[in-house]
């Protein structure tokens, strides 16, 4: 078994039994990255170097929004182009601290403001499963780094599915933990109450000990959780049983045939031996949750992006002869279309009494609607099963957010795990807890992984490691 | 011909007094040179967040407890969006919607011992802007400008008046009496020559007994106390004008020149813009137990108007002397400490209302305080109890000398040779020289005529060259005449 492309687990097992270091591990990947070029990595690390710790030598990819001191930091974007923090993100800094070696920066859809990788500006990204496809995005980078063995598990923001559904395109775990759960201390954002710091791998298990480290309260984020978590990866163990709430004729309506067929023929085949009762569910509320929360992250955006303008780093328009010149023709010069249209639209909803309230109170009212409905559902389930995508990679028709997007209005833990391939690619499902129950998620999570048993599949199809 | 009445609301900003900033740690300290207390959290850098500081929140509480105010239990920031290159992050986190103090008053002193409550419509709490310096007159046509984010992030408290002022005096009497108030529970230095007070004044007219309100002017570049109250005055006087020759008064902002003493209007406003203002996201809701408020309230001190009571029980002084004494918290520290050291509260609410005040005066409308420590005092007055010196020397000479170098009296009366002659053998020869020299005078006391006793005085102090005891010269000659 070669080193790159393990689990983060296997790699601190073997590290323990002595049957390659952690020089050995940061090599292998590193000669992979050189070796496989899928497009994930904008720029490497040069100091990366493992250390002591509980993620001793376990090579991590970094999403290029989370800030590294000393090495340029982009965001994906032109505007940004040549910043280089001087400062840590606390979720690097804690990486480090616990022996992770950074290998790299990962592309992204610029500031992570697109579900379709298509749309970055920093050169293509691969999907490692079938070369010309995509990976999907914002954390597309992220995603073929981890799928192509180029990095064991990486870190990236989630707005709204931006680390989940490349986790479902690229065959991998994708994981955002409650919000505040990690910091968002240095991580560039764009709709700050939506961003949700969230995690890839291949194993549940390497999200556990990743979420373990990365967990905690910051001083440096107003929003960040206190409290601890418990120990999760002790917490993996037994099957729970539990109540899983699935809603067929929502997924039917937004996911297509073979991504629903494989959900559904999973829930069949794994509830009874897992110990769960399945329990229908009505979700009317997807597609005003879809629209609500694309207006708050508009909304936001125009907000949250105002400071680019081009005094004091990053892209400066030449030759602008006064301020407005300055701000206006760096701002035109140095964002990219996708998001010059975030901007517009959430200016024109926050920019004027009668705009905000038509859309932007009213997204708000929306969004405190879908909290209410979360707040419902727990009283019936433990857990909500969804797909995490509606289609394949690249098939591009049904807005690729749909199911992920409500867990970030309200700010809930969730999961997606490669689930089965349909054409050679792979789909995922998703799990979605309530606010604050990581560990009931990882425990569900890990035993349906198990019940899976993804990696044999994949040996029947896809290249992906 | 209309009598007007002037419809004035102040917007007073307020610069607190925490030790670093309100959002990170950066230190507040004024005049530090440009761009060193500034870290990639107040310079808004990428994915740099927030961390709001207690102690602002604290002041900004005990500001509204001091002025009478409700404090909100759930309050918010929201961010106010505008680009200019002094705003890091192209928005200003401020508070609109959910002030945390709302309608108060602040009681005001009014003729000689009247008293009016201006109504606060709110306090609320935000972030201070960076400062911009323009190689020109705006930032429009300057050749360049440099930028200084030293200030950025600095707490910022926004104080806005109901419009109850009702003359320049008033407004700034007003000003004085916030400045005292913030002072005492220091919570600012309210230094408006360095900027951490600034106030803008909204003013209208209307004819008097009218309840509707007039078109109001804001102006704005009032530097001083003195630039308040001579704005608004010109302000009234060029309102009424247009007023009385039947034009209007365009509702516009309009900038005090102090040099030619008149306000003009700004050149054409950028649209007024709506500040695409929403709740921060980067900042939780705040809710403040009603313990909490308890606790601020507990921790406030005396406030002015409380002071002035107990002065007036405690230390029996008139209410006039009461008032000018806790003007000014350091007035009122200052009096407390000497009668500490000197139990005759009146005589020495008198020094301090005549001499010490006058030196306070000197140094401007934004006195740094007391130029003199409350013992100096202290040892003044018991030279004098003492018949070391006598009254006029201790305000002539003495004090003056004092302040000037900070040298301790007992000192300064040695050093300039000023103690009295209060040993009757060495007056003797001089007295009985000074009545020898001046029989008719004699003679007329004598006679009856008391009131030349203070010639003979004055001649045996001139003789001594001012030392001598004036009080014993007298009880001396008095004594020798009888026999």
């Amino acid at each position: 078994m070669t080193i790159a492309g393990m689990s983060v687990v296997e790699i601190l097992e073997g590290q323990q039994r002595g049957e390659f270091t952690p020089e050995e591990v940061l090599r292998a990947h590193l000669d992979r990255i050189e070796g496989e070029d899928v497009g994930a990595f904008l720029r490497l690390c040069p100091a990366a170097s493992p250390g002591p710790g509980p993620l001793q030598g376990v090579p991590v990819a970094l999403g290029d929004e989370v800030c590294t001191e000393g090495v340029e930091t982009t965001a994906g974007s032109r505007i940004l182009a040549g910043f280089v923090p001087p400062y840590q993100a606390t979720l690097a800094a804690n990486l480090q601290g616990a022996g992770a070696a950074v290998v790299g920066k990962t592309n992204l859809t610029e500031f992570g403001m697109s579900f379709d990788m298509e749309d970055a500006l920093c050169g293509r990204t691969q999907n490692p499963w079938r070369p010309g496809t995509t990976p999907g995005g914002a954390a597309g980078g992220a995603a073929a780094a981890v799928a192509a063995g180029q990095a064991a598990a990486a870190v990236a923001a989630d707005t709204g599915g931006d680390v989940r559904i490349p986790a479902s395109y690229c065959g991998l775990v994708g994981f955002t933990p409650t919000y505040g759960r990690i910091s968002r201390y240095g991580v560039i954002q764009h709709a700050p109450s939506l961003t949700q710091v969230g995690l890839l791998a291949r194993k549940v298990r390497d999200i556990a000990l990743l979420l373990q480290v990365l967990a905690g309260e910051d001083p440096q984020d107003h929003t960040s959780l206190p409290g601890t978590l418990p120990d999760l990866l002790a917490e993996v163990g037994e099957p729970q049983p539990l109540r899983i709430g699935i809603a067929p004729g929502a997924y039917k309506s937004w996911a297509e045939g073979e991504v629903y067929e494989t959900l559904e023929r999973l829930w069949q085949e794994t509830a009874a031996q897992l110990g769960w009762q399945l329990v229908e569910v009505d979700l009317p509320w997807l597609d005003l949750a879809q629209i609500a929360r694309r207006l708050i992250a508009a909304a936001e955006s125009s907000s949250t992006l105002g400071r680019y303008d081009g005094v004091r780093y990053g892209y400066r328009a030449k030759d602008a002869q006064d301020m407005r010149e300055l701000f206006s023709r760096t701002r035109a010069e140095g964002f990219g279309q996708v998001v010059k249209g975030e901007i517009l639209l959430g200016t024109y909803i926050l920019g004027d009494k009668d705009h905000y309230e038509a859309y932007y109170l009213q997204a708000l009212r929306a969004r405190k609607l879908v909290y209410k409905s979360w707040q419902g559902l727990w009283q019936e389930v433990d857990l909500l099963l969804t797909p995490t995508t509606p289609e394949l990679a690249g098939r591009g028709k049904t807005p690729p957010e749909i199911f992920t997007g409500p867990s970030n209005l309200a700010g809930l833990p969730a999961i997606s795990l490669p689930c089965g391939l349909v054409d050679g690619l792979p789909v995922g499902v998703q799990l979605i807890a309530p606010a604050g129950e990581e560990g009931r998620l990882l425990r569900a999570a890990d035993a349906l992984e198990k019940m899976i048993d993804f990696a044999s599949s994949r040996n029947g199809g896809g290249q992906g490691a | 011909m209309h009598d007007f009445e002037a419809v004035i609301g102040l917007e007073i900003h307020v610069e607190l007094s925490t030790a670093s900033k309100i959002f990170c740690s950066c230190p507040t300290t004024f005049g530090a040179e440009v761009n060193t207390q500034c870290c990639p959290v107040c310079l808004g850098l990428p994915g740099t967040l927030p961390a709001l500081n207690r102690k602002a929140l604290e002041y900004t509480v005990k500001a509204g407890l001091a002025l009478n105010c409700q404090i909100a239990r759930h309050t918010w920031f929201d961010r106010k969006n505008y680009f200019y290159p002094d705003l890091p992050k192209a928005y200003q986190v401020s508070q609109q919607d959910a002030p945390l103090c709302v309608n108060g008053y602040l009681e005001i002193p009014v003729g000689d011992s009247g008293t009016k409550k201006v109504g606060i419509n709110r306090v609320h709490l935000e972030e201070e802007v960076g400062k911009s310096l323009h190689a020109g007159e705006t930032i429009i046509d300057a050749v360049y400008s440099l930028l200084d984010y030293n200030r950025a992030g600095i707490p910022l408290i926004e104080i806005v008046t109901q419009p109850d002022i009702r003359s320049a005096e008033e407004a700034q009497t007003f000003l004085e009496s916030l400045r005292n108030i913030l002072r005492y529970i220091e919570i600012s230095d309210c230094k408006m020559q360095e900027g951490s007070l600034r106030c803008d004044a909204n003013i209208s007219l209307r004819p008097k007994g009218s309840t509707a309100f007039g078109t109001k002017t804001e102006i704005k570049n009032l530097n001083s106390f003195r630039a308040v109250r001579r704005a608004l005055e010109y302000e009234i006087k060029r309102q009424a004008g247009l007023l009385r020759d039947g034009l209007p008064v365009e509702p516009e902002t309009r900038h005090w020149d102090e040099q030619k003493g008149v306000t003009v209007a700004m050149r054409s406003k950028e649209q007024t813009s709506f500040y695409r203002l929403f709740a921060d996201p980067d900042l939780v809701p705040i809710d403040l137990s009603a313990e909490w408020i308890q606790q601020m309230e507990r921790e406030l001190p005396e406030l002015p108007g409380a002071r002035r009571e107990r002065f007036i029980d405690e230390y029996g002084l008139p209410e006039y002397d009461a008032r000018v004494l806790t003007a000014a918290k350091e007035m009122a520290d200052f009096f407390e400490e000497v009668v500490k050291g000197y139990n005759d509260p009146k005589t020495v609410s008198n020094w301090i209302m005549t001499e010490i005040l006058r030196y306070v005066k000197e140094q401007g409308e934004e006195a740094e305080g007391i130029p003199l420590p409350p013992a100096s005092l202290v040892e003044l007055l018991q030279l004098i109890e003492g018949g070391i010196i006598n009254r006029n020397q201790a305000k002539e000479i003495v004090l003056p000398e004092m302040v000037a170098s900070g040298k301790a009296p007992r000192q300064i009366v040695k050093e300039k040779g000023l103690e009295q002659i209060s040993d009757t053998s060495q007056l003797e020869g001089v007295v009985a020289s000074v009545l020898e020299a001046n029989p008719d005078v004699v003679q007329d006391y004598l006679g009856g005529k008391e009131k030349v006793m203070g010639f003979l005085v004055g001649q045996v102090l001139k003789e001594t060259k001012g030392k001598a005891n004036p009080r014993l010269v007298n009880e001396m000659i008095r004594e020798k005449l009888k026999q």
